[in-house]
């Protein structure tokens, strides 16, 4: 990698995160990564960052839970017929809710997996290393971006985050 | 700017009088096509078919009105550039209660229990109390409307007429008395909306079939004319994002959020109609099936009823589910007319085969034609209302604050 050592800037305000964060894009400066406690769909934008996959995943476990689902419905119904009002054996009509609740189910259950192995957890302790950079801070109410950088590039990187209004500047190995 | 006075052009849309012209024709088309119609063999057909256009033309110019009044309520500043254009439809409203007077002379080919009274029904099911009722409910909801739509464009002609003292922001600029006008009206027509559109369906729809109920029409009714017009807004929003003027303020975000509401009102009729559906299947109690059995179980009018399906909700569904279609001008107006042939059609067999006892669908030249007129009659006052006034609210402080903030200019990648 073009360098090891990176920047790191952290911001209490996210319009001074997205303004700092446009000027580095400006400049073509290599953000490693940003840290945010909360989703921000404006900071996908300009990192231009592609759509994760657990959306997939969502999707497969969504189609997967409603076929499930109306599986069992179909399987239950064939094994122990209850013949009412001259309905059908196999009545396709309540089978919406049926569907629906099954693809729901495992959709959500599909997506906290994939979460939880795309997020590398459980991370019981917290190592060096392992997540350069973050700030226990950046779960709570701050705000921060780190940027690769040579000596060269160091003053300028730091410059610009500080003028976008970061509360503190710092280096970060590793 | 004195009242009686055009607007200045920079703030209307350039509509060539070709298509007042168009319009009109259309306009006389239909009624010639329907005078020709009731007073030969064809009267049945030709008054199913005009009361099939009158709830759906009465209730997207309502839903219209009424989306204005949500955007009012909900101080939504993203929807102020569509603003006037939803008020645009009102222009319709007067037209529409006149029309309504026309169904008197046909209600005995349109109303079984005209013809045959249900001696229990009676005391609601009478001709004098229901004409009366219907007249009172329209002509308060109709005055309400168009009473907010006066208020918003009196608003505009003062702001437009300001003097240079009154744009310095005093607190008695005479268009914030306009806009707190509105601010009362809005949950009014809220309110209003809700019961007279359900009185109108129950009314005009329901006892077409005076032994079927169903309490959740109304709602049915009511939710469906709204779902109708915001895909209305969404469609003229589309057509005219060439003009000059809305080309400034219909950005990517105004086109992104009525997809995201078409997608929302389309589940929410589909959810509201499989409600229904789904409750008179399990009940599968003769008086409520028979209404469902003839229009989705029976010939001639099952084919038909699937493909509403596909028009409203299935089709809808899975096209809008994408973010990137919905700023897509062209498959967009393309969708927009799908669905709101789909729900004219939706509104003709909710109506149709409880009078018509035929063999086949009565969907002919006849029908087309007097569509056509009702078209013509919208596209007419639509068009001569915003000939006229501006076609953005100007004077709206809303949409004052948000092109101050910026916000309206704000760009979403498609």
């Amino acid at each position: 990698m073009a360098s090891d050592r990176g920047v790191l800037g952290v911001f209490a305000y996210v319009d001074d995160l997205l303004n700092g964060l446009r000027r580095l894009k400006e400049r073509n400066f290599e953000i490693r990564t940003v840290f945010s406690p909360l989703r921000l769909r404006d900071i996908q934008e300009i990192l231009g960052t592609k759509p994760s996959i657990v959306r997939l995943i969502t999707l497969i476990g969504g189609i997967l839970g409603g076929t499930c689902l109306v599986g069992l419905a179909v399987y239950a119904h064939l094994s122990f017929k209850l013949i009412t009002g001259g309905k059908p054996i196999l009545p396709a009509v309540p089978w919406v809710i049926v569907l629906f609740e099954g693809t729901v189910l495992l959709a959500a259950i599909f997506s906290v997996i994939a979460w939880i192995i795309k997020g590398g957890l459980p991370r019981v302790r917290y190592q060096s290393g392992q997540s350069a950079g973050y700030d226990p801070r950046f779960s709570g109410d701050r705000f921060g971006i780190l940027v690769s950088c040579t000596d060269g590039e160091r003053d300028q990187i730091i410059k610009i985050l500080q003028e976008a209004g970061a509360e503190e500047v710092r280096d970060v190995a590793g | 700017m004195l009242p009686g006075e055009k607007a200045p052009a920079s703030l209307t849309l350039e509509i060539g009088t070709a298509w007042t012209a168009i319009f009109a024709l259309l306009a006389v088309i239909g009624a010639v096509a329907f005078l020709y119609g009731i007073s030969g063999d064809l009267a049945l057909r030709s008054w199913q078919v005009y009361l099939a256009n009158y709830v759906f033309w009465a209730g997207l110019s309502f839903g219209a009105v009424l989306f204005a009044a949500v955007l009012n309520m909900t101080d939504a500043r993203w929807g102020r550039p569509v603003k006037r254009l939803a008020e645009a439809f009102g222009a319709y409203l007067p037209v529409s209660f006149v029309l309504f007077w026309v169904v008197y002379f046909g209600r005995t080919v349109i109303f079984h229990w005209v013809r045959e009274p249900v001696p229990e029904k009676q005391a609601w099911l009478n001709v004098p109390f229901f004409f009366a009722r219907e007249g009172v409910a329209l002509f308060f909801l109709t005055i309400l409307s168009l009473a907010l739509v006066y208020y918003s464009v009196r608003g505009d002609r003062e702001w437009m007429a300001r003097t240079e003292q009154q744009s310095a922001g005093s607190e008695n600029e005479p268009w914030k008395s306009s806009w707190r006008f509105q601010k009362i009206l809005s949950p009014i027509i809220g309110i209003a909306y809700a019961f007279i559109l359900s009185l109108l369906a129950f009314d005009l729809i329901m006892s077409l079939d005076p032994h079927w109920y169903s309490t959740l029409f109304g709602g049915y009714y009511f939710m469906g004319s709204f779902f109708v017009a915001i895909v209305a807004i969404y469609l003229v929003s589309l057509l005219f994002l060439d003009s000059p003027v809305l080309r400034e303020h219909i950005h990517a975000r105004q086109l992104h959020d009525l997809g995201k509401l078409t997608l929302a009102f389309c589940v929410f009729t589909g959810y509201l109609f499989y409600a229904q559906f789904n409750t008179i299947w399990y009940g599968n109690l003769p008086e409520e099936t028979r209404y469902v059995i003839l229009r989705v179980k029976l010939s001639p009018w099952e084919p038909l009823a699937w493909v509403i399906l596909f028009m409203i909700l299935i089709i809808p569904f899975f096209v809008l589910l994408s973010r990137r279609v919905k700023l897509k001008r062209g498959p967009m107006i393309g969708l927009t007319i799908l669905i709101l042939v789909g729900m004219w059609l939706e509104r003709f067999i909710l109506v149709a085969p409880s009078i018509w006892k035929r063999e086949w669908i009565p969907l002919g030249p006849l029908e087309v034609l007097i569509t056509a007129g009702f078209f013509g009659l919208m596209g007419l006052c639509f068009t001569l209302f915003l000939r006229r006034f501006p076609v953005i609210p100007v004077s709206d402080p809303l949409f004052r604050e948000a092109l101050a903030s910026g916000e309206d200019e704000e760009k979403l990648k498609p």
